[in-house]
């Protein structure tokens, strides 16, 4: 879009609501005594601290870690002495300076992704987060241009008794239906949008326009009501599931389509306004034509050669069948013209 | 990149009168191939619930603001836009910038970076245009 965007440390330190103080530590050699002490406290391998004889809230730090503050492409396994460090600081309870952390962690993987191509974005949502504060959202929210589907909205994933499940943690998963869900995210976009579309029962929408006028004072127009809630429920990161079903069902839609667009058209435009109409007609005609035609001439090349001739012939035969009927009505008069002559010419004899 | 350094309370400048350019991008991964990781949310309260209770560690960290911030949306499609386009401007950049400013005109050597007409480095920077 064009709009400058300056991220620094105090930014992510805004963004992120933390302070700016604490412990940093990054670039630690390989010989370095920490790697000591960070082995003995978490690596599974050590001496004295077995993986299986963690604490149980031990195992979760580092998956807390790799999936909110130094996001990484691995799993736990792989884990950089320089983690390691971060890790020992949340164990040991040292305030670790994270806005320093992440913004560290963020210029490192640009750097990355300039040299080496990576594709891993750290930091979706704190991104997010900053074009937020920086208004950017509410600018795009007022141009009114812009959908859910646009701004590729989502949800990250929650870690609960089921991530723990997955993670061999615990046995079973506790769920209770206070957890918390994704559908609780508060939306940035949908602040003051009433939550009731046109789909919904005319009772609901009178008595909620009724109940807002009483709580607020305002009327709402009918025509402001969105016509739809706004598609489908919002994407989760990570489920690649999705993924895959709509990769498999674009390509099939896309040879019944090309035959239908034409008529469908002509079905949707008598309800267009006028404005709209004389977009219709300008442009997408214009492109559904070529289209169209590029299928007839595949379909005829396809086809066996006679019956493309018979096309031809019968469009011509119409042509003709006009212009002939034309000259045989004139011939027609002309013909009772004379034969009337004719008979005047015997009467008169 | 100069003059954004001087507002550094703000991340962006969204009405400054004048039009935007778009900015070429500064990598070779598509768009379409990036993969946004999106933090966490965490649910302290079922994790408590499982007997893994992590809460004091964050409250040493003081993160109750930051897990707070994380219940919100993404907007992967604005996040991929602007990573495409980002550039680090840190100290070897603004050494960069330096070097080729002397190479455009030989009179500049010597010279300090405000004479140059640049803006002197403070602080590492990351942002697109």
């Amino acid at each position: 879009m064009g709009i400058p965007i300056t991220i620094i440390e105090d930014i992510i330190k805004k963004a992120s609501r933390c302070t700016n103080e604490g412990k940093f530590q990054w670039n630690i050699g390989k010989k370095s005594s920490w790697k000591k002490t960070c082995a003995e406290l978490l690596h599974k391998d050590g001496p004295s601290n077995n993986y299986c004889d963690m604490q149980k809230e031990h195992k979760v730090l580092p998956k807390l870690m790799i999936d909110c503050f130094l996001q990484k492409g691995g799993g736990t396994d792989t884990i950089s002495i320089d983690h390691k460090v971060f890790l020992y600081f949340l164990v040991t309870f040292e305030k670790v300076n994270l806005p320093r952390y992440m913004f560290h962690h963020m210029i490192w993987a640009l750097k990355e992704s300039h040299k080496n191509d990576r594709r891993q974005v750290p930091y979706g949502r704190l991104l997010s987060e900053i074009f937020y504060q920086g208004g950017l959202i509410s600018k795009l929210k007022k141009t009114g241009v812009v959908s859910d589907k646009d701004l590729g909205t989502m949800t990250g994933k929650i870690i609960n008794g089921r991530t723990l499940r997955y993670m061999n943690i615990v046995e079973k998963a506790i769920v209770e239906e206070n957890d918390m869900k994704k559908s609780d995210v508060i939306s940035d976009l949908m602040e003051d949008f009433p939550p009731i579309s046109k789909e919904d029962n005319p009772e609901v929408l009178t008595a909620y326009v009724i109940t807002h006028f009483k709580g607020k004072g305002d009327i709402i127009n009918y025509s402001v009501i969105p016509d739809t809630m706004g598609g489908a429920p919002l994407r989760v990161k990570g489920k690649r599931k999705s993924k895959k079903v709509v990769e498999e069902s674009e390509p099939k839609p896309k040879k019944q389509k090309k035959s239908k667009k034409a008529p469908k058209l002509n079905v949707i435009e008598p309800s267009l306004p006028i404005i709209h109409k004389e977009i219709a007609d300008l442009g997408p005609v214009e492109v559904l034509n070529k289209r169209t035609k590029g299928e007839t001439s595949e379909a005829t090349a396809s086809q066996p050669k006679a019956k493309a001739h018979k096309k031809g012939k019968k469009i011509r035969k119409m042509k003709v069948s006009q212009y002939v009927k034309e000259e045989n009505a004139q011939v027609e008069e002309t013909s009772t013209l004379t034969t009337r002559m004719e008979k005047r010419m015997k009467v008169a004899a | 990149m100069a003059e954004a350094s001087s507002s550094q309370s703000v991340a962006m400048q969204i009405e400054t009168g004048n039009s935007y350019a778009v900015k070429p991008k500064t990598m070779r991964v598509q768009k379409e191939d990036l993969d946004v990781q999106v933090e966490s949310s965490m649910d302290f309260v079922a994790l408590t619930r499982q007997g893994v209770d992590i809460t004091s560690y964050m409250l040493t960290q003081q993160l109750v603001g930051y897990f707070g911030m994380m219940n919100g949306h993404t907007y992967e499609e604005l996040v991929k836009d602007f990573w495409v386009r980002a550039e680090v401007y840190d100290r070897e950049a603004a050494k960069m910038e330096e070097f080729e400013k002397i190479e455009e005109d030989e009179t500049m050597k010597g010279k300090t970076k405000e004479q140059m007409g640049l803006a002197e480095f403070t602080q590492t920077e990351s942002g697109h245009l």
